[in-house]
């Protein structure tokens, strides 16, 4: 396993979390809900652009290997997220479907922070656990984005003058 | 409703904390009633012995404004003694021990303290509410009428999910709405926040979605509450103020004020279908059909929209509302046309996701209770049943505070306010019914045997009642209902009007003011002059 792996792992991660959030856009209604999706697909793929740039940065080593153990990819991540989450059925009830969508957008982002972090106790190569340390660490300011977002729709939403 | 008005029959203990439901929601009250007949516990908190009360296996008669104390209070026992729902809250909750470490100083002697409550009752509850598999909590306006009202709701929240109670049958939280289609009108966008659907108006997104739709130019400003409005037109920052079916100088706080407030206003318009005392102020009065008098919709407190049917002609000129606001629209400028409420309905349905799949010919067959996302969907009966809409139910532990105004040396008594059987709201309706008006034909005061001994007051006498805001006069009603030092009366009646007493301090989310505590002086008097 070499550098170059780890960041196309880390690419493809990113550009399902993009494919999975665009996918969600199209499926409901709700501008809000809509927008969100989008503006999260897109985030994904300012991630996935910013990975490909560091891998353009180091060169092309040669010789990419799908095998091992960095690969055995946990591509479910988003999917294990809506289910646990039940983002279908949540979403249809929300009057505040950002908070819902974020919320799972920043679980999602804890989730691949600990799964780096998991990657990095694992591997033997000191290189290679340098550069999941890092991925953590990337990941965990992603977590620290969203949950911040969250927040701040939290405290915007919590002044509106709601009832009736 | 996070529920159904029929689940009640099926409770295994039912929770109802400032809510007269047998006086002001009479079909959920007999529910009530026949759920207690059916084997359910039943909790009644109100300052008041109300009639529910007599049903109750503990009725718990706190001091108004000390909703917050008390469901701390419970929430300590329930956790103290391990009622709480461990893998409910596991699964579906987030900030449990955030809670768990406020309401741990909240025991049942000073939360008895706070409240004028015996502490074994306060255990009583606890166990009834944690011991329940199916219970349900219902509140009305003692919950919201006050500065702290978003957070006791947010209280009745935590007590729900502490036990597991949202996202089941017979159980939620169950808010009963004070008029037949305040829950359609909140629907539809009549909040200062939202547009219909509860979608925000300071969303660009949101607003570019109604712009295309309505082809002009939205504002994505929050607008402003009744209450916010009332500052700006003393302020002159409003020159137009335009009602419809409500009677605020009735209705809202200090009435005094409200009077100077739309008599201050440049051009008052007021849509109504009797000449309230609100309209007597009107530069223009637009007379309205009444329900009885126009196709359309209500939606009803557990979120079911129904169908109204026109049984006969409106008298003179008097229109439905949605004609008189599109004639205006028109004279406007917007040509747009609706031949009948069921194109409107149409509108609706494709701009509001809760109720896409909602259409007049569906609502032939029955109500439908929103979220109905799609046609083929059959409704919503509870909310919630595969996860809270968040994604996990967030605890927002909240602390009692005092209400904004105390009783003190000047004003002494707690003057709380109400409803009752025999009117409704302002009575521009009950107060032209021969047989209500002989049943309850005047305003009155509830006072606490022991307070009226002390002032020398007897049942029947003429007293008057003084707070910062205003007086008002009306007969004593001497009883044990009421707590010594608390007194009560309708808001309903223009003569003896309580709302000459109430306090304009509002709840810093919702806005709405805390109508349920103001601090008054009583005095006997001979006659009204």
């Amino acid at each position: 396993m070499d550098y170059e792996q780890v960041l196309k792992y880390a690419m493809q991660m990113e550009l399902d979390g993009s494919n999975f959030f665009k996918e969600k856009a199209g499926h409901f209604s709700n501008p809000t809900t809509q927008k969100l999706f989008q503006d999260l697909s897109d985030v994904e793929m300012e991630h996935y652009a910013y990975l490909e740039r560091q891998l353009k940065a180091y060169g092309d080593n040669g010789g990419f290997d799908t095998s091992g153990e960095v690969m055995d990819r946990e591509e479910d991540i988003f999917k294990a997220r809506e289910e646990s989450e039940h983002i279908e059925e949540t979403l249809k009830e929300s009057d505040i479907p950002d908070l819902t969508i974020l919320r799972m957008a920043y679980l999602i982002e804890r989730d691949y922070k600990e799964f780096y972090e998991r990657a990095a106790e694992y591997a033997k190569d000191e290189g290679i656990k340098s550069i999941f340390t890092k991925l953590s660490k990337w990941e965990e300011g992603h977590e620290r984005i969203f949950k911040s977002e969250y927040d701040r729709r939290m405290k915007e939403y919590m002044t509106l003058p709601w009832g009736g | 409703m996070t529920n159904s008005i029929q689940e009640i029959k099926a409770a295994d203990a039912m929770f109802v904390i400032g809510s007269n439901t047998t006086e002001n929601h009479p079909v959920i009250g007999a529910m009530m009633k026949q759920a207690k007949r059916n084997g359910a516990k039943l909790i009644v908190v109100d300052p008041r012995r109300i009639e529910l009360a007599d049903y109750a296996d503990v009725y718990l008669k706190l001091k108004p404004g000390t909703n917050i104390a008390l469901l701390n209070g419970l929430m300590h026992v329930i956790i103290r003694d391990g009622l709480q729902d461990n893998s409910y809250i596991k699964e579906r909750t987030e900030n449990y021990e955030e809670l768990k470490r406020l309401v741990e100083s909240y025991t049942p002697e000073r939360v008895g303290d706070i409240c004028g409550l015996d502490p074994k009752d306060i255990e009583k509850a606890a166990h009834i509410y944690g011991s329940a598999k199916k219970a349900g909590i219902y509140y009305t306006m003692g919950i919201t009428q006050h500065t702290t009202g978003t957070h006791a709701v947010m209280n009745i929240s935590n007590l729900a999910l502490l036990c597991g109670n949202v996202g089941i049958e017979s159980a939620g939280v169950n808010p009963l709405r004070g008029q037949n289609n305040v829950q359609g009108a909140c629907d539809m966008g009549g909040l200062p926040g939202d547009l219909p659907g509860y979608q925000k108006v300071h969303k660009p997104e949101v607003i570019e979605k109604f712009q295309n739709a309505w082809d002009r130019e939205l504002s994505g400003k929050v607008g402003l509450t009744i209450t916010e409005m009332f500052e700006s037109i003393e302020k002159d920052k409003i020159k137009f103020l335009y009602i419809m079916g409500e009677n605020p100088i009735v209705s809202d706080p200090d009435s005094n004020h409200v009077r100077h407030v739309l008599e201050h206003v440049d051009f008052l318009v007021v849509q109504d279908i009797f000449l309230s005392e609100t309209a007597e102020l009107a530069d223009v009065v637009l007379p309205a059909a009444a329900f009885a008098e126009k196709d359309g919709t209500f939606t009803n407190t557990e979120r079911r929209v129904q169908r109204v049917r026109k049984a006969v002609e409106a008298p003179g000129e008097a229109k439905p509302d949605w004609q008189i606001l599109m004639e205006i629209m028109n004279h406007m400028g917007y040509e747009k046309q609706y031949s009948h409420p069921a194109r409107i309905m149409a509108e609706v349905a494709s701009l509001t996701p809760s109720y896409a799949g909602i259409n007049y010919k569906r609502l032939e067959h029955g109500g439908l209770q929103w979220p109905v996302p799609n046609e083929e969907h059959p409704g919503t009966r509870f909310l919630h049943k595969t996860a809270i809409a968040r994604g996990r139910g967030l605890f927002m532990p909240v602390e009692h505070v005092d209400s904004a105004e105390m009783p003190d040396s000047d004003y002494p008594y707690i003057l709380t306010t109400g409803r009752i059987l025999y009117q409704y709201h302002t009575m521009t309706m009950t107060g032209r019914e021969e047989g209500l008006m002989t049943l309850a034909p005047s305003s009155f005061v509830e006072i606490n045997e022991t307070t009226a001994n002390k002032l020398g007051i007897s049942e029947g006498d003429m007293i008057r009642l003084t707070s910062r805001r205003g007086e008002t006069h009306a007969r004593a009603r001497v009883t044990d209902r009421i707590g010594e030092d608390v007194v009560f009366m309708p808001f309903h009646y223009s003569e003896g009007q309580a709302n000459y007493l109430t306090n304009t301090a509002t709840d810093e989310i919702a806005k709405i003011p805390e109508l349920k505590v103001a601090a008054v002086r009583i005095e006997r008097v001979q006659e009204v002059l």
